[in-house]
Order: structure tokens, then C-alpha cells, then sequence
């Protein structure tokens, strides 16, 4: 027998071969039931015992300890004393039967088919099976019902180990015979303890009842080495099960200890001093075992409950299942004692060594994984009190146990041993998290009821919301990886993993049904039988190497990354699929380039020809309904380009609240305090606008304002905001302090209020900040119009045009358009938005260029100003250069637009997506594209979209006065006849005399601020994008400006 | 004689007229015009549209409407007043394409005789019927926007009649738009026609009063370029009209296909045109295809650069002018066609500014625009980009200067003027010839003064 014992393996598993020389009998029986028998039945044990009421519990402990040498007899009413119990109806009895049965298939009848065959195997001097199995007549007399309860546990606990059924009886009833009843009142305080906490207690000595019990009758010394050694054995034993034994006990933990767990976790053993110390050595050397193994079973008991999750679960069973073993063994070696003279302490040493190495490696996990969820207990008890800690902690679950158990396995790789005990416990507890992960990356679902997969649903966030919704809220959020939450393994494919699902239920929100996701998989695993070799360098490359390609060849037999890479490349096929062929994205983008980038004009100057009156009213009585009628019939015009466009009917005409330059200057400066509170030195950082007046170029009052203005926002990140909108004053911090308080500006806000509370970056927050102002409710148009007048440039002209409150048609018109679900996620609503902001950019210029044009037309057409005296030419010739040179900026500035912004930019795109590859691609190019488009418009910077708005104001302005400034022609006409002159009403000369100050404002502004646009922008097409110094060579090709400078 | 209505981008508007002098078929050149409008539109010459024509993106609604039976109808009115080209037309294969009513023609049919005065005195006469046209194509434009008119000022119909149209186009309509394309005669040789001076002064001051947007042609020029550039010994007539249909084609691209900009013709004049009165433009037109022009040697490689290049080069202009060192560009259109690539344009400019290649006006900005246009899909050419500039260029004086100078030679010999004291202007004395020679003096003048920095105060 000892020739063969080194087979043991603690997680061998399978067949457990114990070559028991005709004493096979319990050999055979347990491993004709090698999951059954121990586990099931001991838990009944422990169970048992915690209902039957601690006094009960001690009572049988403390009464088996002191029973040795008690007439056999007495077993036989211990038992019985048990059985009556349960027959009683004892609460803890018939608990003990029902969990049995309970615990799996075999779990009770496991229970009771060993019974018999310890009860066989007993001893003539011990009491038959049947007192077991019966609730037989006779109680115990001794013994209360607690003790009983007490003894039935045990009893029921050692039966499982077959073998020692025997001895288990015979021990137990002489402890229960001889055991005194000792209740102890503070042990009900505990049980409740244990009935929440823990079922170990049983084998847990009670400090005061070890140091009060009585002293040995017999002194060990006295006692010759083999019986010494026997003994010791037969103690070692029972605690290698974790049960107290006479001479071995545990060693007392300090009372402070608060944490229950501790109790179990590696509580050190000690021999009886008086042992011999050869042995007591040797003893010290394996009783560590016993501790790890109560220290493992701790962990098993905590982790199974439901809360720690499936991968929990399947950790927990493994390990139970390398327990299992181990009790097998050591009821191996119980027989081996019993039967055979000669074993010794040694023998017994030798035998355990596998499996105590297999059980450190073990105990090292499972220390691994306590420490990991092991709580900050918060220092501040307010804090701590407040905010208990509340269910199981994200770090031992899910994926996070794999991390560990992969990281052990790395680490531990020059150990054969452990490492395969770890690729054991990986491959076993990997199943359910590969499941949810396969239903996840093949059909999009998530079944993760316990939290622990690595993608997270948010509920709240759907579809149907995408269209009010400006912050890319479905994409970005339906669906996020856990943070913290992805085994470490698994991190370089977590992007792949995430999308696949992602795309999946895309395709599944359009009402698409998704076809089986095993086909991939079984296309995978004939691929994989192919070029298995491949597939593993694949795997490797993937990581860093040989580690990680291991860990995931242990997981799913190798196939988890080709799957996940297959899965991947299906989902992203099939939804770039629906996007750009089903869907078309490009036709629609390019349909949306015709409406908002007026591609193809053509269809816009007529719309602005029919919509030219309305549009001249205050926004507020502007006709939405007639002027979608008109957009309608110029876009069916049959003559026009729009008339083949399928998707025209999406078109809306929109009436936004805010004129652009507000709407621009929010988004503008709602990044700027997300820098400035980014950048915790935001004071320290020098801002472009102040280099910019050090270097000397902006010399004026407007300059010193906006610098001002900026100053300010550093210095106090409020202010900007509460200068914008009153109820913005206590945006504190980072974006999503920013983000809140544009949230609270409007009565319809609140819809979106949900998915605010995420952090986003910069630039995301800022167009929320936009959107809501553009969405908020015709409540208070007042704020926006205060708002503008912070950076108003020279604020006598300009704020009319800025205004809400006088924003005309033409200044609040913008378009808008129906995105239909899939394509709502390219084309978000805050993609939308910045079309709207092109568009409306564009329109401005458009509409300038239209008066201009106007302008000129009378300029030609008029008789007043084609035959003029030759007095008067002077002053038209001064009007002529004036619209010369406004309608040069306008159409250099359009020209410059269309062709160096719009047009190339959006050739880059179709280039881009011609060659896309993911869908993430699609997004991440349409949204460069937007930036790009709106940066290079310079629609990103507040200084250069001042100036510019001043000179396109201007110039409307300007184009508007066209008519007064005929009427003064005419006048002026009047005035040289001298006769007609007298007779001129003295208004005559007022209108003359305004017009002439009129126009030399006109100029004066003109020019200065058309220098002041190219300074800055030859100061920022350093900082901000080179693409300014095209602009700059458009605006004065001829150097005038540039001349006129050098002159002065 | 001939007249399209010329519509607005999105809605039709535009009347062409056309004036025919003695052998120069001007209303040959609007035949060929409206042939070249047919073929980059896909459509027949019955006014079909051709099978093929299935692309969209081109505004067929500019130049033509669609009749009941779904022709395509040029918004043409051909006059003249002599039948032998109109008859021609009529009965080439292109004859059906024209509404019949749309073409004058004067009942005594002996034409002007090569003096503005019959011309202009015709048109007094037969001014019902003719104003009845403009008219009703004017009323079937939805949103008429200008008028534009092909004549040539050397002969008697061109400068007279046209002239007479002039004056009353700019009276009923006083808000639309005037284009013409006025093709000058070849003043460098003599020409056969020995009163061609008087006719071109009493049709420039119209030109300089009446219409909005001259684009000058002249047949030096277009002989030339024809012999120079396209390699053709003896320029026919009909090659000729080809280089002049393909500029007018190209100049109204815009308005066509439309794109980002210049959709309408204000927008597109009113750049080019900052002072009223300096409203005479050039034109340069580069590469001239064996498609375009019949058997010529068709041109190497075009990049944007190249082109834009070479529309400033004077030898491809199709005027010709004599710059004086001052002489500058107030402004400068280009409309390239074709698969220019945006990014070139800026590179181009730069370049272009670099070596100097064109001086502009000193009192205010002045820019290249370049506007990019797509081309016809159903006329295949073997470059890939081609480009027209239309210009406003001050050494345009020296081409009325030499108008002037003829005139004067003649005027002070008091030489064949008697058959122009028959026209009703003339009867009290000949005032409107001084008046007239005064106005395109005064143009001449306005066009140096544009020359000096101090041009925005000219005139006090």
C-alpha cells in the first residue's frame, strides 16, 4: 500500500485509485460516490448544528472530548440520542436531513448510504446501524437534547468518510457518555453569529472551555513512543479535517480579532507539549495543513453563496472537488492506520506531501483573492457609517477572479504543478464567464445577473432617445465595459469584445434577427483543427507573449481568441454592412452635405428668394409652417438638382433660439472652462488671447475686453458661465459640473437629464452646453441676450444682431434633419448640431452675400447712382469701395469655405470611408470631419468668431442702409441747386449728414476690423490650424490691406 | 439676331439676343451656342432628352423649358433682319429645337446694310412684335433675372437693332439683369466693312449706358487664337463661332451645374464688377479640345496650376488689348471644369501671386475667384480640367481708344455719314455721334483712373 499512496492527487480527480488490500470496502464505497458522500452530509452536519442552538453544539464538543474511554455502550445512546432528536422533530435535525437532501442529487442519499456501510463495518461493542437510522427508543440519559444534536452532527460528519465511520461512532459516544452538559450562556450570543456567518463553528474550541477543561489523567511522557505516536496519529487525524483533537488543538486567536472570517483562516495548531519532540516536530510539519484546509473551506463557504456569482461558483466547486480528494485522503490514510501496524508519523509525512503542496498552491489563491476583497474600511466613521459597504465587491467576481487565478498561473509557471492545479481551477471557473462572454460577442445578450460580466447595460439609455439626445448617449453609454472588471487577460481584446456586442444589438435594435452565433464558432473550431498551431501564435502575438497565449489556450480550449477576433469581424461586417450599403450612409451624407453645406445651392437661393419677407421678421413670427411649405416646393421644383434626392424629405426648416455667435461663443467657452478646470494651474496658463495682445498686434479697447473677459474665466471658472445664464452660477467643477448646470437652464432639459452625470470630455460637454441653449424654452430669451453683451466688440453696433430677443428669420433659420435609428448613431443629434452651426455659418455668409449683391444691383441698376453730378461722385465712389470691398471678404470668405474647408474635407472623408474597416472607424471619421470643418471655419475660437461676426454684421448692416443712403444721394442732388436747396426740408440735411457719418463708421469699422481678422488669424494659424493662412492670402490676394498698413 | 431669355439658377430666366452682321452669322454663333447648351445637357436636337442623359446635377430649367410634349425649348428669340442665316437654321437639323415664334424676322428683309442707323431704325419700327416676344418668354421664366444678348457692333442688325434692344430691355425692365456678349470687330486690319467705326461708338455708348456686363470678343483676337493656338491655317467662320459658343457655354456653367457658389448672375457679376461703369470683362478660355473646335491638335496635360496659368497669359485672351505698364486686373473669375482637386486652387493662388503673374487695382482688394464646376458628363475631352476667366481688365480702354481713333479719322473727314442721316436719331444733326464718342471717352477715362490708388475719390 504505501508503494502505491504517492498516486494520491489531491485534484486528480477522476478516479481516485487507493489500492486497499482487501479492505476496500470504504475505498470502493467513496469512489463509487466521489462527489456525494462528504460534501452534502457534512454541511447537514453543520447545519445541524447551528439550529440546534450553540449549547447544544458545545455540549457535544466539549462531551466528546471528554469521553474518551467511556464504556462503548454509551455510544450507541449517543447516537440514538441523535436520531431521537431528529425523530423529535428538532429543529436541527430534521434540518440537518432536509439539507442533505438538499445539497445535490446525491447529497441525501449519499448521506444514507454510507451510514449503513459504516454501521457494517462497526464494531461489535458499538451500537448497530439501525440506531441510527431509527429514532430508536432509547435517549440518552446524560446527554440533553443539545448533546445529541451535537453528537448526530458529528456523528453524520464522520459517517461521510466511510472508513472512519467506526471510529467516529465509538469516539463520539464516549465523548457524548462521559461529556457533562456545560451550557454556557455566552455561546447562544455566538451561535447567532454563526448562524449568519459561518458554518465552521463545530470545530471551533471555545478558548475558556480549553484552558478550563480538566487536566490529563495520563501523562504522555509515561506513555512509550509508538503509543505515543499512535495517538498522535489518530489526533492528527481528525485534524487534518479540521476537527480538534485531544493533544492537537488550535491555537487561541486573540479576542480583538474582529473579523469573523479570521477565525478560520489559518489558525495554527499545537501538539500537546508533552509529546515526545521527535513527534511533535513532525506534527508541527503537517498540521499546517489542517489549517490551510479549514482556511480553504472558509473561503469556499463565503464564496459559494449566490451573491459572488457564477464564476465564484464554478471556482468554488473546483476547489470542493480538490477537498474532496483531500478528505478522501485522509480517510485513505485513516484506513492505512488502522489497518496496517506499521504506519507511522513519517509514512503519514510522506503520504500527505503532494497534496500539501497542491493545497498550498491553493491557500495561496484563496489569500489572493480574500485580500482582493478585502474593504477599505473608510477612516472617517461618519463616512464608513453613511456609506456601509454594501454587497460583494466587483474585485472577487467575475473576471477579476480569472485575472487572479491567470496571474497565478503566470506566475507560478515554473511549477509545473501548480501550474496546472491553476489552469485546473482557470478552465473550470472560466466556463460561465466564456458563456456570457460568447452569448455576448455571438448574439448580443447579456446574462449576468450577478454583475460580473465585463459589459455593463444601462436600461435607461434607448434608442428612441438618440434623437433629442446630444451626447452620442447610446453609443457611448448603452453599453460600457466595467470598470475594473476586465481580467487582465482579456484586456487587449476588451475593445473587440465590447463592440462586437455592441454592433450585434445595433443590428438587433433594427428589428434584424441574428442568426445563430454558433456557425462562426464551429467555422472557428474546424479553422482552429487546421492550424491549431497558427491560432496559438495568433494568440501570442496578441500579448506579450507566451503568458497570456496560455492563460486563454486554458480557457475554452484555446478558441477564445480566435473566437472573439471571428465574432468581432462578423459584427462589425454585418453593421458596417447595414450602415453603408443597407442604410447608405454616404448617400445620406452627402445628401446632408447638399442641405447643410450647400453643395448644390441652387435649391437654397431660391428657397431664400421665396423665404426673403418671411425671413425678415422677428424669428418669433416667422411662419415655421410656411416656410417648410416653401423649402418643400423648392425642393420638388422639378428644375432643381434636390429633385433626385431620396432622402429630401428629411429636410426641416428650424427656428433656433439663439443667434450662431451666441450659440458658438457658449460652446466655445464652456470648453474653455472645462480646460481651465482641467488644467489645475489654469491661472499660470498663458491664454493665446494674452500673448497675443503682448505681442503687440491688438492694440484696442475691444481687445482689452475680451482679454478681459478671459482673464476673468481663469481666474474664477464661475463667472463666465453665471455672466451666461443665472442659473449657472454654481458650476464648480470639471465637465460635468458644467454639464449639469446647462442642464438646468431649460424647462424641457430635465429629459435629458439622465445621461448627463457622465464625465465627457471637453468638447462634448461643450455642445451639450450648445444644445441646451438652443433647445431651452422659449422661457427667457433675456439671459442669452445679457449673455452676448460680455463680448459684444464695440458694444454700441453690434448687440441688436446678437440678441434672441431681435433675432431676425434669417439669423434664427436653420435646418434640420430626420436620422433614422442606425444612422442616428453617425449621425447623432450632436453631429446634427454641428451641421446646424456649419450651416447657419454658412447661411450667414450667403445672406450677406445676397444683400451685398442687392446692394450692388442698386448701386447699377438705380438712375440716382448711375448719372450723378460729378460733385457727388466723390462720395459714391467712397459707397462703390466700400461694397467692393465687403462683398470681396464675403465671397473670399465663402470661396474660401467651400473650397479649402468643406470640399476637401469631405473628399478625405469618402476617401476615409471607402476603406473603413470597423464601425467605431465611421464614427470616429464623420466626427474628425465635423471638427475639422468647424475649426478650420474658424467656428472654434471666440476671438476670431467675434471679429468675424462683427465684420459680417457690418456688413448687413451696411447692405441695409443701401436705401437711406439713395435717399441722401438724392438729397445731396437737391442740395447742389441751390435753389431747390432752400426749399429742402431741414430733414434733408439731417438724412445727409447721418448718412455721411454713416458711411465713414462704416469704413472705419470695416477696416479696422478686417485687420484685426487677418492679425489674428496669422496669429492662430500657428496655434490653431494652418489652413488660416489660406484665408489670409484669399482676403488680400492684392496686398492692399497689407499696403494700407505699411503706409500708415 | 438672337436673344435668350437667361434664368436664374434655380428658375428660368435669360434672353438671349443675338444681332447677325453681313457675313459674320452672329446668329450662327447662338446656333452654335445652343448646340454645345444641347449637348452638355443630354438633350436632341428636336429638344428630346437623348437616352443616355440619365445624370442629374445640371439645371436644364436655365436655358430651356419644357413644352406640353416634354421638349426642351431654348429660351431663345432669334432676330433678324435679313433671312439668309435664320433660314439656315431653320432648316438644319437643329430647326425644330427653336420655338417658331420666337424668331423675328424683318418683313422687308433687306437687312441693315451694314449701318447702325437702319438697324437701330428697324428695331423703332418693328418694336411690337419684338418687345411681344421678350415678353412672353420673360413672363414663362419663373424668376427672370437678366437678359442676355449676342451681337456683334461692327455690322448694321448687331450694333442697331441691338442697341434699340438695349435701350428698351434697360426701360421694361429696369431691375433685370443685362449681359451681352458683343463681339468687336477686327480693328487692327481694315475691315471691309468701311463704317464699322461709327456703328461700334453708337453701340458702345448703349453698351456703356444700357447694359450691366459686356463680355468683349473680338475677331482679331479669336482669328488669332485660332491660327496660334489651335494651328488653323485660315480660321473658317465656323471655327470661330465654336470658340465663342464654347466661352459662353463655360461662362454660364455656373449657373448650370450649380455648385457651392455663383449660382446666379448677380453674384457672379456683381464680384467682378465693383464700379458700374467698368463693366466691359475679357475672356480666356484654355485648353480649346479637338471636341470644341473641329480638327485642331488637341492640348498637352492640364493641371489647375496650368490652367489658371495660362488663362493669365495674353495670348489666350480673346480680346485684343494693349496693356500699358499700369494697366491692372480689378477682379478675376475663374470657373474651372472638370476634377480639379480643391487643394490645388490655394496652391495655384499662391504661385500665381509669387511670379506676379497679375497686378491688380491699387485702391481696394482684388482677388483671384475661382469657382469650381462640374462638367458635362456626355462630352468627352481629353483633358481633365479646362477653365475659362472672365476678367476685368483695364487695358480694355485701349481697345475703345483704337475705336476712338478710327472714329475720329473718320469723323473728321465727316466721311459716310450721309446714310446715317436717315435714321430718326440723326435727323437734327449728328449730336449723337459727339455724344457719344464723349461717353466712351469718359469710359475710356474711368478705366485709366481705375489705374491710381486714388480712383475711389475719381470724379470730384
Amino acid at each position: 500500500m504505501t508503494d502505491k499512496t504517492p498516486d494520491i492527487r489531491a485534484f486528480g480527480m477522476q478516479e481516485f485509485s487507493f489500492p486497499a488490500k482487501g479492505k476496500g470496502v470504504s475505498s470502493s464505497s467513496s469512489s463509487e460516490h466521489p462527489q456525494t458522500p462528504f460534501d452534502p452530509a457534512r454541511h447537514a452536519a453543520y447545519r445541524s448544528n447551528t439550529f440546534a442552538g450553540g449549547s447544544g453544539y458545545s455540549i457535544g464538543g466539549s462531551g466528546g472530548r471528554h469521553a474518551r474511554g467511556a464504556p462503548s455502550d454509551s455510544v450507541a445512546i449517543g447516537s440514538a440520542g441523535a436520531r431521537a432528536e431528529v425523530g423529535g422533530g428538532g429543529a436541527g435535525g430534521s434540518r440537518m436531513v432536509a439539507t442533505g437532501s438538499d445539497r445535490g442529487g446525491g447529497g441525501g442519499s449519499g448521506g444514507v448510504h454510507i451510514a449503513p456501510a459504516a454501521t457494517t463495518r462497526s464494531r461489535a461493542d458499538s451500537m448497530p446501524s439501525s440506531s441510527s437510522t431509527s429514532a430508536g427508543p432509547h435517549r440518552p440519559m446524560s446527554a440533553g437534547p443539545g448533546a445529541g444534536a451535537g453528537a448526530g452532527a458529528s456523528n453524520a460528519h464522520r459517517t461521510m468518510s466511510g472508513v472512519l465511520a467506526d471510529d467516529v461512532l465509538r469516539k463520539i459516544s464516549t465523548k457524548i457518555s462521559e461529556g457533562s452538559t456545560i451550557g454556557r450562556a455566552n455561546s447562544m450570543h455566538r451561535d447567532e453569529n454563526v448562524y449568519r456567518r459561518a458554518p465552521l463553528i463545530p470545530r471551533i474550541i471555545e478558548d475558556q472551555e480549553m484552558s478550563s477543561r480538566p487536566e490529563e489523567t495520563i501523562h504522555l511522557g509515561s506513555i512509550n513512543l509508538h503509543q505515543q505516536e499512535q495517538m498522535l496519529i489518530d489526533d492528527i487525524l481528525f485534524t487534518l479535517l479540521g476537527i480538534e483533537g485531544k493533544y492537537t488543538t488550535m491555537v487561541p486567536i486573540p479576542t480583538a480579532q474582529q473579523d469573523p472570517d479570521a477565525e478560520y483562516i489559518h489558525r495554527e495548531f499545537r501538539t500537546d507539549e508533552s509529546f515526545d519532540p521527535s513527534l511533535r516536530d513532525l506534527a508541527a510539519r503537517v498540521l499546517p495543513l489542517a489549517s490551510i484546509y479549514l482556511s480553504i473551506e472558509a473561503f469556499i463557504e463565503l464564496h459559494s453563496r449566490f451573491e459572488y456569482g457564477f464564476v465564484s461558483h464554478a471556482l468554488c466547486a473546483a476547489m470542493r472537488s480538490l477537498l474532496k480528494e483531500y478528505v478522501i485522503l485522509v480517510a485513505q490514510l485513516e484506513n492505512q492506520f488502522r489497518t496496517t501496524e506499521d504506519f507511522t508519523l513519517q509514512k503519514l509525512w510522506f503520504y500527505i506531501q503532494p497534496t500539501m503542496q497542491t493545497l498550498t498552491s491553493l491557500d495561496v489563491l484563496v489569500g489572493v483573492i480574500r485580500e482582493a476583497g478585502r474593504r477599505e474600511i473608510p477612516e472617517d466613521e461618519i463616512e464608513a457609517f453613511l456609506n456601509p459597504p454594501e454587497g460583494v465587491p466587483q474585485e472577487v467576481k467575475g473576471g477579476n477572479i480569472l485575472a487572479m487565478i491567470a496571474a497565478g498561473m503566470f506566475n507560478m509557471s515554473g511549477d509545473p504543478v501548480t501550474k496546472k492545479l491553476y489552469s485546473y481551477l482557470l478552465s473550470k471557473a472560466s466556463i460561465p464567464y466564456i458563456s456570457m462572454l460568447e452569448s455576448w460577442i455571438h448574439r448580443g445578450e447579456i446574462r449576468d445577473p450577478y454583475d460580473e460580466f465585463m459589459i455593463v447595460e444601462s436600461r435607461k439609455v434607448r434608442k428612441e432617445n438618440i434623437k433629442e439626445d446630444f451626447s452620442d448617449a447610446y453609443w457611448e453609454q448603452r453599453y460600457t465595459i466595467r470598470a475594473n472588471c476586465v481580467p487582465s487577460f482579456l484586456k487587449p481584446l476588451e475593445n473587440k469584445i465590447l463592440l462586437a456586442g455592441k454592433y450585434l444589438n445595433v443590428i438587433r435594435e433594427c428589428g434584424i434577427h441574428i442568426s445563430n452565433g454558433g456557425t462562426p464558432t464551429q467555422q472557428q473550431q474546424q479553422q482552429h483543427q487546421q492550424a491549431h498551431a497558427s491560432a496559438s501564435s495568433q494568440a501570442k502575438m496578441l500579448s506579450e507573449g507566451l503568458a497570456r497565449g496560455e492563460v486563454l489556450s486554458v480557457m475554452n480550449g484555446g478558441l477564445l481568441v480566435e473566437t472573439i477576433e471571428a465574432a468581432y469581424q462578423e459584427a462589425n461586417t454585418r453593421l458596417l454592412d447595414l450602415l453603408l450599403k443597407e442604410r447608405q450612409l454616404l448617400a445620406r451624407l452627402r445628401s446632408m452635405k447638399r442641405y447643410f453645406f450647400l453643395d448644390q445651392s441652387d435649391y437654397f437661393t431660391h428657397f431664400l428668394d421665396l423665404a426673403f419677407a418671411e425671413l425678415k421678421r422677428p424669428s418669433r413670427e416667422v411662419s415655421l409652417t410656411k416656410l417648410q411649405s416653401l423649402m418643400d416646393l423648392v425642393l420638388r421644383n422639378p428644375a432643381s438638382v434636390t429633385v433626385n434626392d431620396a432622402f429630401k424629405e428629411d429636410l426641416k426648416v428650424e427656428m433656433s433660439r439663439t443667434s450662431l455667435l451666441d450659440q458658438l461663443l457658449r460652446v466655445i467657452h464652456v470648453n474653455n472652462n472645462d480646460n481651465n478646470n482641467n488644467n489645475s494651474n489654469g491661472g499660470n496658463k498663458v491664454a493665446p488671447g494674452g500673448d497675443m495682445t503682448r505681442s503687440s498686434t491688438f492694440p484696442t479697447r475691444a481687445d482689452s475686453r475680451m482679454q478681459g473677459a478671459r482673464t476673468h474665466s481663469r481666474a474664477n471658472s464661475v463667472a463666465p458661465l453665471s455672466s451666461y445664464q443665472q442659473g449657472h452660477g454654481g458650476s464648480g467643477g470639471g465637465g460635468g459640473g458644467s454639464n449639469d448646470s446647462w442642464n438646468e437652464d431649460g424647462p424641457d432639459m430635465p429629459m435629458h437629464g439622465g445621461g448627463y452625470g457622465y464625465g465627457y470630455g471637453g468638447r462634448d460637454s461643450a455642445m451639450e452646453g450648445v444644445i441646451g441653449s438652443t433647445h431651452h424654452g422659449a422661457g427667457d430669451p433675456s439671459p442669452s441676450s445679457a449673455a452676448s453683451k460680455p463680448f459684444s466688440i464695440t458694444s454700441s453696433s453690434v448687440t441688436s444682431s446678437s440678441s434672441s430677443s431681435s433675432l431676425s428669420g434669417m439669423d434664427a433659420l436653420t435646418l434640420d434633419y430626420t436620422v433614422t435609428f442606425p444612422l442616428s448613431l453617425v449621425i447623432s443629434r450632436k453631429a446634427l448640431t454641428k451641421y446646424q452651426l456649419l450651416f447657419r455659418h454658412l447661411l450667414g455668409l450667403k445672406h450677406a452675400e445676397q444683400l451685398l449683391c442687392q446692394t450692388w444691383a442698386e448701386h447699377t441698376k438705380n438712375k440716382i447712382w448711375r448719372h450723378l453730378s460729378k460733385e457727388m461722385r466723390g462720395w459714391r465712389g467712397r459707397v462703390y469701395a466700400l461694397r467692393g470691398r465687403m462683398m470681396s471678404f464675403v465671397q473670399q470668405f465663402a470661396y474660401y469655405v467651400f473650397s479649402e474647408v468643406l470640399e476637401p474635407n469631405w473628399r478625405t472623408l469618402v476617401q476615409k470611408l471607402d476603406q473603413v474597416s470597423t464601425v467605431d472607424q465611421v464614427l470616429k471619421f464623420h466626427s474628425d470631419f465635423l471638427d475639422t470643418c468647424l475649426k478650420e471655419c474658424m467656428l472654434t475660437n471666440s476671438k476670431l468668431l467675434r471679429i468675424y461676426s462683427k465684420l459680417i454684421s457690418t456688413c448687413i448692416k451696411f447692405a441695409n442702409y443701401t436705401e437711406r443712403f439713395t435717399r441722401a444721394l438724392s438729397a445731396m442732388e437737391i442740395q447742389l441747386d441751390d435753389e431747390a436747396a432752400s426749399k429742402a426740408p431741414p430733414s434733408q440735411i439731417q438724412l445727409i449728414e447721418q448718412a455721411m457719418r454713416r458711411l465713414n463708421e462704416f469704413e472705419d469699422g470695416f477696416l479696422y476690423h478686417i485687420k484685426l481678422l487677418m492679425e489674428a488669424l496669422h496669429f492662430y494659424s500657428a496655434t490653431e490650424t494652418v489652413q488660416f493662412l489660406c484665408l489670409v492670402v484669399r482676403l488680400d490676394f492684392n496686398q492692399f490691406y497689407a499696403h494700407q498698413k505699411e503706409q500708415q | 439676331m438672337e436673344m435668350y431669355a437667361d434664368s436664374r439658377s434655380y428658375a428660368p430666366q435669360a434672353v438671349c439676343v443675338s444681332g447677325v452682321v453681313s457675313a459674320t452669322a452672329y446668329n450662327s454663333v447662338g446656333q452654335e451656342f445652343w448646340r454645345q447648351l444641347c449637348a452638355e445637357h443630354g438633350i436632341s436636337n428636336d429638344g428630346t432628352l437623348e437616352d443616355f442623359a440619365t445624370e442629374t446635377g445640371d439645371r436644364k430649367d436655365v436655358f430651356f423649358y419644357q413644352a406640353d410634349d416634354e421638349h426642351y425649348i431654348p429660351r431663345a428669340i432669334l432676330l433678324d433682319l435679313e433671312p439668309r442665316v435664320i433660314s439656315t437654321i431653320t432648316s438644319s437639323s437643329y430647326a425644330n429645337l427653336y420655338n417658331p415664334e420666337n424668331i423675328f424676322l424683318s418683313k422687308d428683309g433687306g437687312g441693315a446694310g451694314n449701318n447702325w442707323s437702319l438697324g437701330y431704325g428697324a428695331g423703332e419700327r418693328e418694336a411690337e412684335e419684338i418687345m411681344e416676344k421678350l415678353d412672353r418668354e420673360a413672363d414663362g421664366s419663373d424668376s427672370l433675372e437678366g437678359f442676355m444678348l449676342l451681337h456683334s457692333i461692327a455690322g448694321g442688325t448687331g450694333s442697331g437693332l441691338g442697341s434699340f434692344l438695349l435701350e428698351r430691355l434697360n426701360d421694361r425692365y429696369p431691375k433685370k439683369l443685362i449681359q451681352t456678349y458683343s463681339v468687336f470687330p477686327n480693328n487692327e486690319e481694315m475691315s471691309d466693312v468701311v463704317v464699322q467705326p461709327y456703328n461700334s461708338m453708337l453701340a458702345l455708348k448703349r453698351l456703356t449706358q444700357n447694359a450691366d456686363c459686356v463680355i468683349v470678343l473680338d475677331n482679331a483676337a479669336l482669328t488669332r487664337i485660332a491660327c496660334d493656338r489651335l494651328h488653323i491655317a485660315n480660321p473658317t467662320f465656323a471655327q470661330t463661332n465654336q470658340l465663342v459658343s464654347t466661352v459662353m457655354s463655360a461662362s454660364t456653367t455656373t449657373l448650370r451645374y450649380p455648385g457651392y457658389m455663383n449660382n446666379d448672375l448677380v453674384g457672379m457679376i456683381a464680384s467682378l464688377i465693383p464700379t458700374p461703369k467698368c463693366h466691359f470683362l475679357q475672356t480666356s478660355y484654355t485648353p480649346f479640345s479637338s471636341d470644341g473646335v473641329d480638327h485642331t491638335k488637341s492640348v498637352r496635360k492640364t493641371t489647375v496650376l496650368d490652367v489658371m496659368r495660362r488663362l493669365l497669359q495674353p495670348k489666350n485672351r480673346m480680346v485684343s488689348t494693349t496693356p500699358s505698364k499700369k494697366s491692372c486686373y480689378v477682379s478675376i473669375l475663374n470657373i474651372i471644369q472638370g476634377e480639379a482637386d480643391p487643394t490645388d486652387v490655394h496652391k495655384s493662388l499662391l504661385r500665381i501671386r509669387e511670379r506676379r503673374l497679375a497686378s491688380f487695382i491699387p485702391w481696394g482688394p482684388a482677388s483671384i475667384q475661382v469657382a469650381l464646376t462640374k462638367k458635362s458628363p456626355y462630352i468627352h475631352t481629353p483633358h481633365r480640367v479646362s477653365g475659362l476667366m472672365l476678367a476685368n481688365h483695364t487695358s480694355i480702354a485701349s481697345l475703345f481708344k483704337r475705336t476712338c481713333d478710327q472714329y475720329d479719322r473718320l469723323r473728321k473727314r465727316n466721311a459716310f455719314l450721309e446714310p446715317y442721316r436717315q435714321g430718326i436719331l440723326f435727323q437734327d444733326g449728328l449730336e449723337e455721334f459727339d455724344e457719344s464718342r464723349e461717353v466712351v471717352q469718359d469710359l475710356i477715362n474711368e478705366y485709366q483712373a481705375c489705374e491710381n490708388s486714388d480712383y475711389v475719390s475719381y470724379g470730384q
